[in-house]
């Protein structure tokens, strides 16, 4: 049985200018022990799906149709005392920007000690050997458990709510942005730490980034997200091969290290506006290989086992993927 | 790279004068402390060079810019702007001349534009103040930056506000905004880092056709090392307020000598790494910019480090052709010492 099955989410938020379809029909799975990696640009909505999953959304938010599955049980039709039960305990969240998660007014531990204790019974002695022995999972001396937050850096922080997410051993983790803004070298050094949960301790795991490389080197499955939708769905194919316009705009306006003397190109244009998103693909006003049909929406195709695509032209992919690399493609269409 | 450098810094320091804490510092009068944020600093760029400054957050690359820019008074060494020293009997003509040839883009658009003034009001300020009496002039420049920023055709922005643009949109107009007065040296600092990575390389490109169409110099200042391949033509490396390796840009990014620059490079995630990447080997985190380690200042974190780099602190020498680091590993291939061949 799949650890979560998030099937047609659909979230909107309650804006002045009207209801915003922040997610508008998102499906995947994350087997156990599996990482799936969550990519696109700002405001497609990948946060808007991680507190879905938590149940943490704000009040202008709201589920407005489709069903989440922790373990096969709905998180729909729990109450909030259930669901704050598995919060933590099964599925934890290390937030978007979680380096100024942690309360300035108390020391790292006794802001652990209190997470643990708030679901578990537990002595005091063995909470705070708990405690010290999450710092030394995720690489933080210890002894440096009674420190406040400001004497740690902010890479240390990053750590320490890490930690915090691991204190009840859950399921999943839901890591939004963890790293974003981190130097590389610190970042590398929390990749690696959250990998090795992963890989040793079996963990699943949701990482949302909009870092192409983190995602390719740390995912066993990809989805991208363009406007509060699914635009490819697969392994590692969905950055070796892919198949949707998007995703190949992406592709190639990725500076990646490794890639020299390649042109970059450039998008043109914004994302749709979410309170009234245009008819058929969401991506058409900025693909550049959109046509009549595109004004209608794109079915959900599957181009190989496990490697799904919504375009209405995959049949054409392989000249896209040429077409796609020529920064002329993507040139700003005259207004 | 032709011409002479548009802009050269020699040993500039740039030292923060830190306050002892609380009153017991008062009584023991210890002598005052310093942070050296830029701390013995040599460059220069030439026309239609982009030279790349890389390195941790506070490693002093911020700070360097400002003070090239002289939007910070340096604490010691020298600044010459096509060939005049910065520092010494400068009139506030020769100031002004330097402030419209000098400009500067940030990494927030959103905090750089003033959200009252319309896109035509930001670009055209600079150019109202370097020149007042010259209308029909301010017009041309004014839509000749807009063009060149890429805001194209320049009637659809010239009346917008900042809340109308994508973030895209206002960088180009932040961007414009520097470039109106035609400078001969831009300073970018960390232009994109808020930017989407599908409208990135609009950006980028930008820079790159200031150097290479108008032969602007340019600093570009990042801690993102995947774009500097794309737009440097050399890169240098700072570590605590030195640069530690610098050189062209291919040859900083695939074969880096300095310890510190083979960290920051292999810690890069790629697209088509998988898993392979090996972990640095550095030793714990970023040392106190207060109290510098003696000798090389990295040695405490270097995972190579002999009994000489608590010693000598090592100067950036040249080890190959335009290739300089600083580094006791490399001693026997300074080009000051006898030349001894290849490797
Ligand atoms: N509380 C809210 N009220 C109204 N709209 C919201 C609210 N929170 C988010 N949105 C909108 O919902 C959309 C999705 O937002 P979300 O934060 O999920 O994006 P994201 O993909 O996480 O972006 P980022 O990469 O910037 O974190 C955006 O258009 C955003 O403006
Ligand atoms: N006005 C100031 N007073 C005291 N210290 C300062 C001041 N400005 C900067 N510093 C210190 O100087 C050092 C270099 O800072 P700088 O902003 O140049 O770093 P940076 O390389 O640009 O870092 P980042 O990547 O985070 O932008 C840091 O230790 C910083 O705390
Ligand atoms: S459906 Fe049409 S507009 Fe959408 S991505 Fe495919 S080709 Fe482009
Ligand atoms: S001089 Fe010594 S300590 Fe410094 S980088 Fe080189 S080997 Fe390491
Ligand atoms: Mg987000
Ligand atoms: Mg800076």
């Amino acid at each position: 049985m799949p650890l979560l099955e998030v099937e047609n989410l659909e979230v909107r938020y309650r804006t002045q200018a009207g209801e915003a379809k922040a997610v508008d029909g998102v499906s995947f799975v994350i087997e156990p022990g599996m990482c799936l990696g969550l990519v696109g640009e700002s405001g497609c909505g990948k946060s808007t799906v991680a507190k879905a999953i938590l149940g943490i959304l704000p009040p202008a938010g709201h589920i407005a149709g489709g069903a989440i599955r922790y373990a096969g049980r709905d998180l729909g039709g729990m109450t909030p005392r259930e669901l704050r039960a598995m919060r933590w305990r099964d599925i934890a969240l290390v937030p978007q920007s979680a380096m100024n998660a942690l309360d300035p007014v108390y020391t790292v531990e006794s802001q652990l000690a209190e997470a643990i204790a708030a679901h578990q019974a537990m002595p005091a002695a063995r909470r705070r050997g708990r405690i010290a022995e999450l710092f030394e999972l995720v690489g933080l001396e210890p002894d440096r458990a009674r420190d406040y937050p400001h004497q740690f850096s902010g890479g240390m922080r990053q750590r320490a709510m890490i930690a915090m997410a691991m204190v009840l051993d859950p399921g999943l983790i839901v890591a939004d942005e963890p790293t974003t803004g981190l130097d590389v070298l610190v970042q590398d050094q929390i990749l690696r730490r959250i990998r090795d949960l992963h890989d040793r301790l079996g963990k699943a795991m949701l990482l949302i980034t909009h870092d192409m490389a983190v995602v390719a080197e740390n995912s066993d499955r990809i989805v991208v997200m363009y406007a509060g939708r699914v635009m490819e769905y697969g392994g590692e194919a969905v950055f070796r091969t892919p198949y949707h316009p998007y995703t190949l705009g992406l592709c190639n306006a990725f500076p990646d290290l490794a890639y020299r003397a390649r042109a970059l190109i450039s998008i043109p244009g914004t994302p749709p506006n979410l309170v009234a998103p245009p008819e058929g693909c969401r991506f058409q006003a900025r693909c550049p290989f959109a046509t009549a049909r595109c004004g209608t929406p794109p079915p959900l195709i599957e181009v190989a086992p496990g490697h799904v695509v919504a375009c209405h032209h995959v049949d054409q992919a392989e000249r896209f993927r040429e077409r796609a690399a020529d920064p002329e493609t993507w040139r700003e269409p005259a207004r | 790279m032709v011409g002479e450098p548009v802009i050269e810094a020699r040993d500039l320091r740039k030292w923060y004068p830190v306050r002892g804490r609380g009153f017991a510092s008062l009584l023991t009068r210890r002598k005052p402390e310093f942070l050296k944020a830029i701390d013995g600093i040599t460059l220069s760029i030439r026309p239609g060079e982009v030279l790349g400054l890389a390195g941790e957050s506070g490693s002093g690359k911020s700070t360097t810019g400002m003070t090239l820019l002289k939007l910070h008074q340096p604490t010691g060494g020298e600044v010459r702007f096509q060939g005049l020293g910065l520092l010494v009997n400068e009139t506030n003509r020769t100031r002004l001349a330097f402030r419209r040839q000098a400009q500067i883009v940030f990494q927030n658009p959103y905090e750089a534009l003033n959200p009252r003034y319309t896109v035509a009001q930001s670009v055209g300020e600079p150019l109202s103040i370097h020149f007042p009496h010259d209308r029909d002039r301010r017009r041309e420049m004014l839509l000749r930056a807009m063009d060149r920023a890429g805001l194209r055709p320049s009637e659809d922005y010239l009346d917008r506000y900042p809340h109308q643009l994508s973030g895209g949109q206002l960088q180009r107009v932040a961007i414009a905004r520097a470039i109106s007065v035609e400078p001969r040296f831009l300073v970018a600092d960390e232009p994109v880092s808020m930017l989407d990575v599908s409208i990135r390389a609009g950006i980028l490109n930008l820079l790159c056709y200031f150097a290479s169409e108008l032969h602007m110099a340019i600093l570009y200042i990042s801690h993102d090392l995947s774009t500097m391949r794309h737009v440097c033509t050399r890169i240098a490396v700072m570590y605590l307020g030195r640069i530690i390796e610098q050189g062209a840009a291919d040859t900083v990014l695939d074969a880096p000598l300095h310890p510190y620059t083979q960290a920051l490079v292999g810690a890069v995630p790629v697209m088509a790494g998988g898993r392979t990447r090996a972990p640095s080997n550095l030793i714990g985190g970023p040392a106190d910019a207060i109290h510098l380690p003696g000798g090389c200042r990295f040695h405490p974190r270097c995972p190579r480090a002999m009994d000489v780099c608590r010693e000598r602190d090592p100067a950036l020498d040249l080890v190959a052709s335009d290739h300089e680091v600083a580094c006791h590993l490399y001693d026997s291939l300074s080009m000051s010492a006898p030349v001894r061949g290849k490797q």
